[in-house]
């Protein structure tokens, strides 16, 4: 039975993108001879955009900024997810066993309390053993506390995951219901650049303060933060208020931009500019659409630095989730004589994802780490394991 | 699952819940939403690093959410702040209910709090329904607009604040044991200028006959003033005049009340504004241990709170834990009658 992991996160903070950067890496980088990951998520039947064409598409995005003016600032804008979508990852063994990880990906708006689809997440997280928040770092570093809050939906899934996530009464069997929560700033390529990754982590543990605390010293829940490059290509560069640019009166939509505060130029999503005194007849107009909960979310400016589509470090949430459910399951079997019950209704149920290939995959994780590409530290990568002052 | 849970388990499955229930009272507008916003995100805050979690349900959360929200931004956007309470929207359209949950991290809450805030003015228009509430309820807030209380020596406290009429309201309602809290509010200004003890001297003097009605009415009543400052950095300034005259509203209230950034980084920063609460939870464990040492097993049966708390040790003793953070030292905090009923044999 696959094991799920629950994708949390505010609009449009890149949360499929996170999921198509990991499987390109997944895909490419892995040594063949320890394991192979695979997408099979059944794109026919479920009618939700393919990882790689997301891929595929933030790939060609910077392939066509870079033939652009490189020292111009452009908006990024893939196409969000407006429903839920479960992509299915198989790892794969040299001689054939394989487990799926699957993946749920929540819109952003169903972190709302008072949203219709509120009853939904919360049954997610319940039946979920692993939770990624996916954080806009521009938004975290750069927005002031409240537009972090919103554009992050910080309140929602701290209050979400300390109030929903559920342990068995009995402390004999917490074992079998220990959880995973990584941390993963995406967008994070200025401050790897710089040097400044440090600065993000103690970002979060300030932002997410309540969360850590709240499960820090409890044996139940581990807790990593795992700061990931999503792209590689383009780089954060400014954050200005979003406006709509209206081309003409017979232009009813408008398209999103910014004014430049220092020379009044209106800057275009594609890199280009233009003075509106050469253009008498287009005005433009604060954009509605950026003001979530009555806060205005400014829009977050980028830069190509001349690379390709690059993502790095995309692949250690997933080698860090393989990790924990392969422990958990070793810990869990372990404890046979006082699990016992419990046990055998998981495996009548199909709950044990490795059953007999157990040592396989605990090999396969021996093998990730003597290969050092399994990271504990160093690079943002932090354990959350003591309660914060 | 344990016998005891399973037949807990089922009671709430029908809609069976223990439950704390408190009336909020105060006057239209004075900021009960605000209070409640500030409370429950303080407390939230201190029990962080208990094994404690206050959940807000439903509709409740997204309100506070959105609240909290709206009051950073009036710092962010340094918006003018203005009272001019309109003394024309109807009080039945104003009863709100908030509800919250208590619990242990990892497990399911166990025991809801229901909050129900009824405008000063609905003694008057729907006197049974409040009556009726109160009777329920373990405690009642009485929010109280404080530069009402002390600026222009109190002339307009009892026009804003229905002292009288709450007063006598109670005498009629209140027949058990209960909490009564006087929570002054907006009291900001006379924090900063350390004149919180002449505050607390003003609502003594203005509630004189609820207090002591409380003190009289039964032995293990309590009632304390327990001001909080729900935004920090916002302090009352005038009212306005003209004339030289305070400009009144119809109903007899100063028409707008201004207030103040008291410096020029001025942030949302409530202070104190989980005292209420500590305070209510201290005071029901001591209630629920005191009736089990004088209860028969029936009398015992018939206490809701035993039903929670003799089956989830672990729950009563945080909420019992909470007890270090209730502080009856801080500026303007007077416990004024049944400061024993807090205490109980550990």
């Amino acid at each position: 039975m696959a094991k799920k992991i629950l994708m949390l996160g505010g609009r449009r903070c890149g949360k499929s993108s996170i999921l198509a950067s990991i499987t390109k890496t997944l895909r490419e980088e892995v040594p063949g001879n320890i394991c192979v990951f695979a997408d099979n998520t059944p794109y026919e039947t479920l009618k939700i955009p393919s990882l790689v064409n997301k891929q595929r598409e933030l790939a060609a995005f910077i392939q066509r900024r870079k033939t652009t003016n490189i020292d111009c600032e452009f908006l990024v804008d893939m196409s969000p997810n407006i429903t839920d979508a479960t992509y299915t990852l198989s790892v794969n063994l040299h001689h054939g066993q394989s487990v799926s990880l699957e993946f749920t990906d929540v819109p952003g708006e169903w972190m709302r309390q008072n949203s219709e689809y509120y009853p939904a997440l919360v049954e997610q997280i319940k039946d979920s053993d692993v939770y990624v928040i996916a954080i806009d770092t521009p938004y975290l570093m750069c927005g002031d506390d409240l537009v972090n809050d919103v554009a992050n939906r910080v309140s929602e899934i701290q209050d979400a995951l300390i109030n929903k996530i559920v342990f068995n009464d009995d402390e004999r069997h917490h074992v079998l219901d220990r959880k995973l929560i990584i941390f993963c700033p995406v967008k994070s390529e200025k401050w790897f650049k710089s040097g400044q990754i440090g600065s993000v982590v103690s970002r979060i543990e300030h932002v997410y303060k309540n969360l850590i605390n709240k499960f820090a010293a409890d044996n139940h829940v581990e807790m990593w933060c795992i700061p990931i490059q999503t792209a590689g290509g383009i780089v954060f560069s400014t954050m200005r208020p979003g406006c709509l640019l209206f081309r003409g009166e017979k232009d009813k939509l408008g398209e999103s931009c910014s004014i430049d505060n220092d020379t009044n130029m209106v800057l275009l999503r594609d890199g280009k500019s233009i003075y509106l005194t050469s253009r008498p007849d287009w005005w433009t107009e604060e954009d509605a659409d950026r003001i979530i909960s009555g806060t205005h979310i400014p829009m977050s400016w980028y830069k190509c630095d001349g690379s390709e589509y690059s993502p790095v470090f995309t692949e250690q949430p997933a080698y860090h989730i393989l990790a924990f459910i392969v422990n958990k399951e070793k810990e869990v079997v372990a404890r046979i004589p006082l699990v016992l019950i419990d046990i055998i209704k998981k495996i009548l149920h199909g709950d044990f994802t490795f059953g007999r290939h157990l040592k396989d995959y605990e090999n396969l994780i021996k093998e990730l780490h003597d290969a050092r590409l399994i990271k504990y530290e160093k690079n943002g990568i932090t354990k959350f394991d003591s309660v914060l002052s | 699952m344990v016998l005891k849970d399973y037949f807990l388990q089922k009671k709430r499955d029908f809609g069976y819940h223990p439950t704390i229930k408190v009336c909020m009272m105060g006057p239209r507008a004075v900021g009960k939403t605000s209070i409640l916003t500030a409370i429950f995100n303080e407390a939230v805050d201190s029990i962080a690093t208990t094994s404690l979690k206050m959940e807000a349900i439903g509709d409740t959360k997204s309100v506070l959410t959105e609240k909290q929200r709206e009051l950073n931004r009036v710092f962010k956007d340094r918006q003018n702040i203005l009272d001019r309470p309109n003394p024309g929207i109807a009080a039945s359209s104003t009863v709100t209910t908030f509800d919250f949950a208590f619990g242990v991290v990892g497990k399911e809450p166990r025991i809801d709090l229901k909050i129900k805030d009824f405008p000063g003015e609905y003694v008057e228009t729907d006197p049974i329904t409040v009556k009726e509430f109160i009777k329920e309820s373990n405690a009642v807030m009485i929010a109280i607009d404080s530069p009402h209380i002390i600026e222009s020596d109190g002339a307009y406290a009892e026009v804003k604040n229905k002292i009288n009429k709450v007063s006598s309201f109670f005498k009629d309602s209140v027949s058990s044991p209960i909490l009564v809290l006087l929570v002054p509010l907006k009291c900001e200004k006379y924090y900063i200028e350390n004149r919180m003890d002449e505050l607390k001297e003003r609502v003594k003097d203005a509630y004189a006959e609820l207090i002591e009605f409380i003190k009289s009415s039964h032995e293990e009543s309590v009632c304390a003033i327990t001001p909080i400052l729900t935004l920090g950095d916002v302090a009352f300034d005038s009212f306005t005049y003209v004339d030289n005259k305070v400009k009144l509203a119809i109903d007899g209230c100063p028409a707008e009340v201004k207030y103040q950034f008291i410096k020029e980084l001025s942030k949302y920063s409530p202070l104190y504004c989980a005292q209420p609460l500590y305070y209510l939870l201290s005071y029901v464990a001591a209630q629920y241990k005191r009736n089990m040492s004088k209860r028969g097993f029936l009398g015992r049966l018939m206490n809701s709170l035993f039903i929670l708390f003799a089956n989830d040790k672990e729950l009563f003793d945080e909420i019992v834990s909470m007890e270090r953070y209730r502080q009856d030292n801080l500026p303007g905090y007077e416990v004024l009658c049944g400061y024993n009923n807090f205490l109980y044999n550990r």
